[in-house]
């Protein structure tokens, strides 16, 4: 539950969605350390936006290139 | 991708030392790909020794493991396949979780870099994870077809990827090693928990004092600076004042490093410079207090040249420390970043002309 109050900077995070590409497999769900997107009517969707890390294993792992997100160092 | 595939053979360092595992291995299995060492999942008195040193930057650059596949407990050809990186302290960290399970651990050079940063920084990747299946003819060790990899590997691994050259299917597993168990006996299945990666204060702590040690790297310059500065000024007490003086800069730094980690979620402002500038102010006040005791009491000009130098290292630490963090992204340290280069800029030459100030006056 800690962790919970751990926030960074809001309205920041470089991640765009393009749900009309997703399948809705869900891979980037499971990959998700912080709990960024759902799937909404089978197509990929923000849960929460600001909680994005830019890590960009959700990109890394969708076959259909539906998320581009700018990544940085480390 | 073939590309990169084929230049791993070229590349592959086979000769790694295997000194930091030999006291890991307990002895070998007999297999169809030939014998395969085992690792024990009870770690010893020399393995807590190297995390001690890891954690206080003594020679943490230089734990590499040998890649390959190793056995856990008694692995036959159903056993589940674990992928990891080849850094002692990940490998240690994995094996000791994996107590009474019987399975294969298949490690991957990542230059001795743990799975989080080397995915981020693309040695831990799918052209990699392949190379080493073809390599350690895993499709001849098991009769499955499932690598099970660490989640935190996914910003560098694209799992369809390995299915397309090896028939393996990657599927991400748990975040933290100690889920693994509850994770396979959950028929491999990762629940939301084991899904979210933490910051708790034990792992807070656990990074805090390697950043304290390598914000000290620099100190013998700002030693260097005060006691040319107090050369100026006088040459009675010179080296009870710089001494005192310095020690309030290591205080500074020390409570930066260790408390904001430690305090994180309890300190107001987003922001880390602007959290590390609440403490310099809760410093300040110390320091203004007792500054007979450091010897910064020449003047106010002196005292508040002091305490602003104090307050624009301790921002830029604060700074500093996001790279050690589980939370922060990219373009949050880019924007904090801009706002702290004015603040630091102001404080530095502020502090600095404050201080020649009162040489001068």
């Amino acid at each position: 539950m800690e962790y919970m109050s751990l926030s960074y900077i809001k309205g920041v995070a470089n991640i765009k969605l393009y749900p009309d590409k997703c399948s809705g497999c869900g891979g980037c769900i499971e990959v998700c350390p912080h709990n960024v997107l759902i799937i909404e009517d089978h197509k990929v969707a923000f849960l929460d936006q600001d909680n994005c890390i830019e890590c960009g294993g959700c990109m890394k792992n969708c076959p259909f290139d539906a998320i581009v997100v700018k990544t940085g160092v480390g | 991708m073939e590309d990169k595939i084929l230049k791993k053979y070229s590349e592959d360092r086979c000769n790694i030392s295997d000194k930091y595992m030999a006291h890991s291995i307990n002895g070998e299995i007999e297999t169809a790909i030939g014998n395969i060492k085992r690792l024990k999942t009870q770690l010893v008195r020399k393995d807590h020794l190297d995390h001690l040193k890891v954690r206080f930057g003594i020679h943490r650059d230089n734990y590499h493991v040998p890649t390959g596949v190793y056995a856990v407990g008694t692995p036959h050809k159903e056993s589940p396949i674990l992928v990891t990186a080849n850094y002692k302290l990940t490998l240690d960290q994995l094996r000791r979780e994996l107590k009474n399970l019987n399975l294969w651990i298949l490690v991957i050079d990542t230059k001795g870099i743990n799975v989080w940063c080397a995915a981020g920084k693309g040695s831990f990747s799918a052209e990699e994870i392949i190379y080493q299946v073809k390599k350690n003819q895993l499709d001849e060790l098991v009769n499955h077809r499932r690598l099970i990899l660490p989640q935190l590997s996914a910003p560098g691994v694209a799992a369809h990827e390995i299915f397309k050259y090896t028939g393996f299917k990657g599927e991400f597993g748990p975040i933290r090693a100690s889920d693994i168990k509850s994770y396979i006996e959950n028929g491999f299945k990762a629940t939301g928990e084991m899904r979210r990666v933490t910051f708790t204060l034990k792992e807070r702590l656990l990074v805090s004092p390697l950043e304290f040690i390598m914000s000290m790297k620099h100190f013998p310059i700002v030693l260097i600076l005060i006691f040319l500065y107090n050369l100026f000024k006088t040459t009675e007490g010179l080296w009870i004042s710089t001494v005192m003086t310095a020690f309030a800069y290591v205080v500074a730094i020390a409570i930066v490093t260790l408390v904001l980690p430690a305090l994180l979620p309890l300190l107001p402002f987003r922001m880390f410079f602007v959290k590390a500038l609440f403490l310099a102010v809760v410093w300040s006040g110390v320091v203004y207090h007792f500054r007979d005791f450091f010897f910064i009491y020449g003047s106010s000009y002196e005292t508040l040249g002091h305490l602003l130098l104090m307050a624009s290292i301790m921002g830029y630490l604060g700074t500093n420390f996001t790279g050690s963090t589980t939370f922060t992204s990219f373009s949050g340290v880019q924007r904090e970043t801009l706002r702290l280069i004015p603040v630091v800029a102001i404080g530095v030459l502020g502090g600095m002309a404050l201080l020649l100030l009162d040489l001068f006056i």
